[in-house]
Formats: structure tokens, sequence, C-alpha cells
């Protein structure tokens, strides 16, 4: 008897093949889609796509307060509209009778400024351009400690010009933001430190002979006194955490020359790239994982003392301090020799506002810090009496941050995207996708910000969607590996389902013969 | 040595590298005929030369050289040999190659354990001692060891791993700070650590901080097959998983140059898939190569390193932390005849001219510096708190000094 006969006379082994396969197609199938199908999030995909063409710049509005030649007001929009990713807004009036009378009772620029600017109210990321009567004894072009530029009407177009170009951003802080990669073999644009949200600032004093010297000094009221106000200025920029310590024991390895014609010894330039390499291990355990910058106070052993640092040519230098490119500072601080027969250890005080004065200038050259310096013919005026930023140079460092911010997070969400996009498997949960959605969001706040000059929030936007797209990015499910190429889904689901619906296969065909069959008997019957 | 020789190959290229006779490192050069030689005064010379003592397995070459770097320096000097003496120019690069990096990282990776694989455990340790005391220094150093050879029982000698049978070279130092050991040593950690996906509660010593100035030097090791990399017997790491590790690195600016070096059989295959730029990729073998070992140690009763990593360690061993040694000259470490596979190099993702970067890019940590020239004129803040400059001698803290007394040694309880 063959086999078909004994499935024709058996209708119950069809029915049961028709049932596995019932079972198969109806439960079977539903339950592995669901239970293999990764969990993805919806996001933003378009949005990030154009988040690259969005027209993103700064708008600085600037007042002229005072009467000015209209030419000059054209002219000087004609050259700052040269400047990549700012507008500026030009507004012109006339000044109020008390600021008149103060332009007028100020003699000094201090004074001036002190009278202008509790009369002229500036917002954040706004400039005014105070026009002076032509008859005041100062410089062409003084730049107060607030927002205000106060000029002469005779003064020379590029040089205001420049002056606010270089208040409203740094310009290679401007050229880093703008450019996706690091300025090659410009030693300068490498000094900048990465655009993060905090850094952990570390004074380290470093006493090679504790047993010779006893190191006086009061690293806390130092801080205090110098770093605590730029540190509260910049808190909304960003986040400076300050700590100090004492390396005893520990030694800068270099071997200084005697130099006869200066009665120092002379620490020459080309030993110096490698000095911080030794230390660097014994700086700190570093417990956070953001970026830190080190101020390392040097004292010279005694049979190095006085010790002082020789540029390229020769000479000393007066600063004695070197700055290391997104790392920090080293200072060296001599101390006096130790007269003969004095007992051991002898007590040395230490310099305070040197100390602080270097570090501050090797902070402000590392965030970097707007600086009119460069520009001839210039007064600036400081803050008197503290170590403050000025408002306008803060302005100018949220201006640079807010710019280097979106760049970054740009390419951070579209690399996140493209990632997302090649594994079609990678699981993006709700964490993750809430995170993409709020940095896209704050993104484009921040965008509407800048252009309406609002720097403040842009500041505050900016952080907060750069925290958010970096912790999307950095997030440990993101990780590629975890999750299996399509082509090796075939390796697994083919020896699975081959051994089940190679039987339920065959008998279906069975099924259908037997149908058939049965269909044509009826016929003929 | 005969110094008509000597003079003859006077500026010939870099090329002979390692050989050392065997012998104690007595033998005596007169300075002054070696001068005449080079047409130029002795004390040009530098009246100071080292003496590289050691010696190797293999008998020694039939040639010894004698180096001398760009500026007429001695350098090192060479024991006597039977044969003649060769003049090596160093000629270095020009001081106005300029560094395009900020900061240096290494990531040293093992990924074999089990005592059998002790050279590679000698492998990575050699490199490692190789970057640390070209000052790179720990807390940028990732170190991946999956086996610990050095206290293993069946170490002879403990605490010590050397990179020949005769001692000469005790890789594991005397500080080593392994970030990654074990078991920890996977695919996972491995792809994490690079892309930065790691757990929050990573600590930062197991973490890249890389950024956007840092050139990387990424070393590996292991048993490896066409395409792969075997990490701990039990998973491999592809190389395409590699380069989008990589990629991945790119895209998010967490490096400005990698030099890839992976020492393991067919260990071409694992650059081969690399696409991001700025890689600059050797490998001890190409495709269908086996990467050998270098020798057998009768006491540890294994194969103690491998050729390729021992001629690299011997080259970077000369180099100083400011050396002239071009990455041209590294990649001439191991020709053919020493390292019987071939050492494969992928040029074309690296933009600059290996033999206008220096060996210290990547093996050193030699940093910009910026001499300051102006210091902020500040304010005095503080009032009267702040204290007269330098009046040091002999002031006398304002604090009564507390008595002082002696903690007491046992902790006693008092009922």
């Amino acid at each position: 008897m063959s086999k078909e006969e004994d499935n024709a006379k058996n209708p119950e082994g069809a029915w049961a093949a028709a049932g596995f396969a019932v079972v198969l197609l109806v439960v079977g199938v539903p339950v592995w889609w669901f239970t293999t199908t990764v969990y993805r999030a919806q996001l933003p995909y378009s949005t990030i796509e154009t988040l690259s063409s969005q027209l993103r710049h700064h708008t600085v509005g600037v007042t002229i307060i005072g009467s000015l030649p209209p030419s000059f007001q054209e002219d000087l929009v004609k050259s700052l509209g040269s400047m990549q990713s700012v507008k500026f807004l030009m507004s012109q009036r006339q000044p109020t009778k008390e600021e008149r009378q103060a332009l007028h009772s100020g003699k000094t620029p201090d004074e001036l400024d002190r009278h202008m600017s509790q009369l002229v109210r500036v917002a954040a990321g706004m400039l005014a351009v105070v026009v002076l009567p032509e008859a005041m004894e100062i410089k062409e072009v003084v730049v107060g400690t607030d927002r205000l530029i106060y000029i002469k009407p005779t003064a020379d177009l590029q040089v205001v010009s420049s002056v606010v170009r270089n208040m409203v951003m740094d310009p290679l802080a401007s050229r880093y933001a703008f450019t996706n990669r690091p300025l090659h073999h410009k030693k300068e644009a490498m000094r900048q430190v990465p655009t993060e949200p905090g850094y952990d600032v570390t004074l380290t004093l470093m006493v090679p002979e504790p047993h010779r010297t006893k190191i006086e000094w009061d690293a806390r009221a130092a801080v205090t006194d110098y770093l605590s106000p730029v540190v509260k200025q910049l808190e909304n920029v960003s986040k400076l955490t300050v700590r100090s310590q004492v390396l005893y024991m520990t030694g800068l390895s270099v071997s200084p020359q005697w130099s006869e014609a200066h009665k120092h010894y002379a620490l020459p330039e080309n030993q110096l790239p490698l000095t911080i390499n030794a230390i660097e291990a014994k700086l700190g355990s570093f417990v956070w994982t953001r970026p830190s910058l080190h101020f390392v106070v040097y004292i010279p052993r005694e049979k190095q003392l006085p010790l002082h640092i020789h540029a390229a040519d020769g000479s000393p230098l007066p600063s004695n301090s070197f700055l290391v490119p997104r790392w920090g500072g080293v200072m060296i601080h001599n101390v006096p020799t130790a007269a003969p027969n004095v007992s051991l250890p002898r007590p040395v005080t230490l310099d305070s506002h040197w100390i602080m004065s270097t570090v501050l200038t090797h902070l402000h050259r590392l965030l970097p810090i707007p600086s009119l310096r460069e520009i001839e013919g210039v007064e600036t005026l400081a803050m008197k009496d503290s170590s403050m930023l000025t408002a306008w140079q803060l302005d100018g460092l949220a201006r640079a941050r807010v710019s280097a911010y979106l760049s970054n997070i740009r390419i951070t969400l579209q690399s996140l995207c493209e990632l997302v996009g090649e594994i079609s498997n990678m699981v993006i949960s709700d964490e993750v996708g809430g995170w993409v959605w709020g940095a896209v969001e704050e993104w484009e706040e921040c965008g509407r910000a800048t252009r309406e000059g609002r720097l403040q929030d842009a500041t505050l936007y900016c952080t907060r969607s750069f925290t958010q797209a970096d912790a999307a990015f950095f997030h440990p499910s993101m990780l590629a590996l975890l999750y299996f190429p399509d082509n090796q889904k075939y390796a697994i689901y083919v020896p699975l389902f081959l051994p089940v619906s190679i039987p339920v296969l065959l008998s279906l065909k069975m099924v259908f013969g037997l149908c058939r069959k049965s269909s044509t008997k009826e016929k003929s019957e | 040595m005969r110094l008509q020789e000597l003079a003859m190959i006077d500026g010939g290229y870099w090329a002979q590298t390692g050989s050392l006779g065997v012998g104690e490192a007595t033998w005596r050069i007169n300075m002054e005929r070696v001068a005449t030689a080079l047409r130029s005064p002795w004390h040009t010379l530098g009246a100071s030369y080292t003496l590289e003592s050691g010696a190797h397995l293999s008998p020694p070459p039939p040639a010894c050289s004698l180096r001398i770097t760009a500026r007429v320096r001695l350098a090192s000097l060479v024991t006597s040999c039977p044969g003649p003496l060769s003049v090596v120019y160093d000629q270095g690069v020009s001081e106005t190659s300029e560094k395009t990096h900020t900061n240096n990282w290494a990531v040293l990776v093992d990924t074999s354990r089990f005592w059998f694989n002790y050279r590679h455990v000698a492998n990575v340790l050699s490199m490692y001692r190789s970057v640390k005391r070209l000052g790179i220094p720990d807390s940028q150093i990732i170190l991946m060891v999956a086996d610990d050879m050095a206290c293993n029982p069946r170490n002879p000698r403990p605490a010590t791993v050397f990179n020949n049978a005769h001692q000469h070279i005790n890789v594991y130092g005397e500080d080593v700070e392994v970030d990654y050991r074990g078991y920890e040593v996977t695919v996972e950690n491995f792809v994490r650590l690079l892309t930065g996906r790691l757990a929050p509660s990573t600590p930062r010593s197991k973490r890249l901080l890389t950024d956007d100035g840092s050139n990387i030097l990424i070393y590996m090791t292991g048993h490896g097959g066409d395409g792969f990399l075997k990490f701990q017997d039990s998973e491999e790491i592809t190389n395409v998983e590699l380069a989008d590790a990589f990629e991945q690195m790119w895209q998010k600016k967490r490096y400005n140059e990698i030099l890839f070096i992976i020492d393991t059989c067919q260990a071409a295959s694992m650059y081969e898939h690399f696409y991001s730029p700025n890689i600059l990729a050797i490998a001890s073998s190409l495709v269908g190569e086996d990467s050998l070992s270098h020798h057998v140690d009768p006491a540890i009763g294994v194969y103690i390193i491998d050729r390729f990593t021992y001629y690299a360690l011997e080259f970077l061993e000369r180099v100083t932390p400011d050396s002239k040694k071009t990455l041209a000259q590294f990649l001439q470490v191991c020709p053919k005849r020493v390292c019987i596979s071939t050492v494969g190099v992928r040029l074309d993702l690296y933009k600059r001219d290996p033999s206008r970067v220096l060996v210290t890019e990547f093996f050193g940590s030699v940093r910009n510096v910026e001499l300051t020239t102006r210091v902020l004129d500040l304010p005095k803040c503080g009032g009267s708190r702040q204290v007269a400059v330098n009046k040091s001698v002999n002031t006398r803290s304002s604090k009564a000094t507390k008595p002082l007394h002696y903690a007491s040694q046992l902790p006693l309880h008092h009922s």
C-alpha cells in the first residue's frame, strides 16, 4: 500500500497537518515577529538632517550714541559685514541730557566710564558706541568696562571696526567654532580648551625640597581674592571647579645652566616641552571625566636658585612662566637664597599677586577671553579693584562658546543619526530618544536666541543641548557590537526554522493534493 | 675598524639597526681619528658617548654600526666586531616641522591569555615601557593585558617579564598600571573604550578622554586570522568593527591622528577596511602570512616575544624624547630578513609624509609650549591679607604652633 493511498484513507492526518500549519502561521509567526523586533524610539531625523543648512548667526545690536557723519555709520556696517556668523543691527540716537553732562564732566577715561556705565544700560550681547566731544584729551578709541566703546569723531574707521569685531568674538575662537577640524599648523589655535560645560582647575604648588624651604602661602585666600570672582562670573558660561594641592619632594626634571651674565640659572626654552611629562602622573587622581586645567607653581631647588626661563634668543623671560596648550600653565616662583647658617627649613612666603596674575593670564588665553591687546591705538579699561572680567569680555566668550557648541551638537546628532540608520536593529531606548529630542529642541531654541541676540538664553540652551546630545551619543546602548548584523540573522534563523517548517510545508502540499483529489472525485461522481 | 671605510659610508641612509655584538661593551674608539675621518673637529662630535651594552641571542652580525645623529654627535657606539664598521647617519627631520597635536594617548592591547601566550604580554609591555619612557603619562595610557605573566606561578623570575632570554630588558619595569586586565579584556570593552560609550560609572583611568588634538597610538597583539583578531579564546573583533569604531571616533572628533600597529598573524587584514582619515597603519605580516615569534627562553619554556615587536622595541630603546627619528625609520625596523613575515603599511589614509613625522609624535609626549610674554596687569586684591613680596627670611608664622605629639600606635578601646 503506497503512502498516498494511506493518506487518502486517513483524512485525520491531513486535518492534523493543516492544524499545525495554521498554528505555525497564526501563532508562531506573530510571536516571533513581536519578540524579535527591536524597540526604536522615533527620532527627529529630518530635522537633524537640516541642522547644517539652518542659518545660525549671532545678532549684535550696536547703538551709536551721539552724532557721527552718516557715511561713517554706513562704512562701519560695511566693514563689519565681512564678519562670519555675526550680524550687526545698527541704530543711532542722540545722548540724553544727563549723558551729555556726564560726557563733559568726565576728565579721565575711568571717571567717564564710571559715569556713563551707570547712565547707559546696555543689555547682554549688545554694544554701544559713545561719541565723545572732540575736545577731550583721551585716546581715539577707549573701550569701557561695561559694553561701551568711546570714540572720538575723528577715530579711524578701520580701528573702530576691528575693535568691535574683536570684542564680539575672539578671532581664533570664531575660526575654531566654524571649522570642523582643528586649525592645523597654527599653534595658537590649538591652545584653546575643548568647549565643555565644566572644567576642573587644579592649582599645584610644587615644593621639591620641603626639608629646606617651608612655604607659607595661603592658597585659599589667593583663590578667594583673585580666582573666585572670575569663576563666579563665568558660572553661566562654564563651571570651573577650583582645587589646590601641594606636591612635596617632586621637582621638574630640568637641567638649567648657570648664566654668568645674568647671575642666575637659565632654563632654556627647548627644555620646556618635556618638563610636565614627568610630573603629570603625580598631579592627582582625576575623579571627574571633564577636562582639567593645571596651574603649577614651582619652587626651584636650592641649588638651582634663582631659576629663570630663557627665551630662544637667550634673554630671560620676565614672566618666568609658560603655557601648555589645552593643559594649563607652569610658573617658576623664585625664593631668596638661604642666608648662611640659617636653620632649616627656612620659612618662605610667596607672592600671591604674581602667582594669581599669571594663573589668570593663562586662564584667559586658554578659554580664550577676547582681548584688544593687539590693536594699536586703543585704550582698554579694566576693572579697577578686582580681577573680574569686563562685561564685553564675558559676552565675547559666551558668543564664541555658543558657536562652538552649536557646531559640536550638530556633528554629534548627525553622526548619531547616521549610526542608527546604518544599524537597523539597534535599540533606541526612550531615554536616548528623549535626549535627542531635547537636544534638537534646545538647539533650535538656541539658534532662535542667537538670531535675536539673547545671549544669556542662548548660552543656557546650548549648554543643555550639548549635554543631552553627548549623553545620547555616548550612551552605552549605542554600540553596534551589541546587535547582530543583518547577514548573521540568516545563520541563526535558517537552522531554527528549517526543521520546523519543512515538514509543515510538505504536509501542506499533501493536504492540498488531498483536497484536489476529493474535489475531482466529487466532479466525476 | 678601519676609518677609511667609516668615512666612505659617511652620510649613508639610516638602514641598519640593532647590530649589537655579543660581549662586554669595552671597546674604545679613538675620537680624534673619527673626527679626522669626518673632517670635523672632534669636540663637535661630543666628548661623551654611550656604550650600549647588552647582547642578542642571534649570532653577532657581520657588521657593526656607529650611529651619529644629525648634529654630528656620537650618540651610541657598539662593540667590536670582526667585520667593517659602518657609520649610520640619523638624518632626522628639520626643526621646522610642526606638530599638529596637543596631547598623546596610547591604547595598548594584549588579547590573549594563558602561559603559552607569554610573548603577547611581553609584546604589549615592550610598547608600554617605550611610551612611558618617552613621556606619555600613565593617565594617558590605556593598557589592556589579558593575563598576568609577571606573577604567574610558572614564571621562574617573579615580577619580571623580559624581552629576551638574556634578560636584557625587563619590560615589566617598576610600576605598571594595567587599566583593563584579565577577563575585562573583551571586544565589547575595547570598542566601548574607543567610541567612549562606557557605563557612566567607569573611572577616568579606564576612559580614552581624547579630543580633536590627540594623537593616539593603538597597539594590538594576539592571535589573529584573515579579518579578525581573537580576544581571550572566546570572541574576536573583526576588521569591519574596528574600522567602524575608528569612524565613530573621527566623527566625534576624538582624534587628530592614529598610529595603528598590530602584531599578529595576517595582521594586514585588520587595517584593510579602515576608511577614516589620518590613520597610519602598520601590520607585522601581510594577509596569508604568519607573524613569527623571536625566540624561546629555555627557563620559561615558551616563546617570549614576537619578532616585529622585538625589533620595534630595539629601535624604540634608542629613541629619546628629543630625538629626531622619524616614522619612516620606524617603518623600516623589521625588514623581511629578520622578521620573516613582511611588514605591511597602509599610508593612503595618512596625509603627512612619514619621513617628516617624528616617532615621538606618537610614542612620546612632547608638548607645545608657549612662553608667556606678558602677564595681565591686575590690581592687588585682598587688601590687608596681601603679604609683601618675598619678605622671606625669618618671618615667623603668626599662628601659635600647636605642640606635636605622637599618635597612639594601637587603637585602644576604652570601655
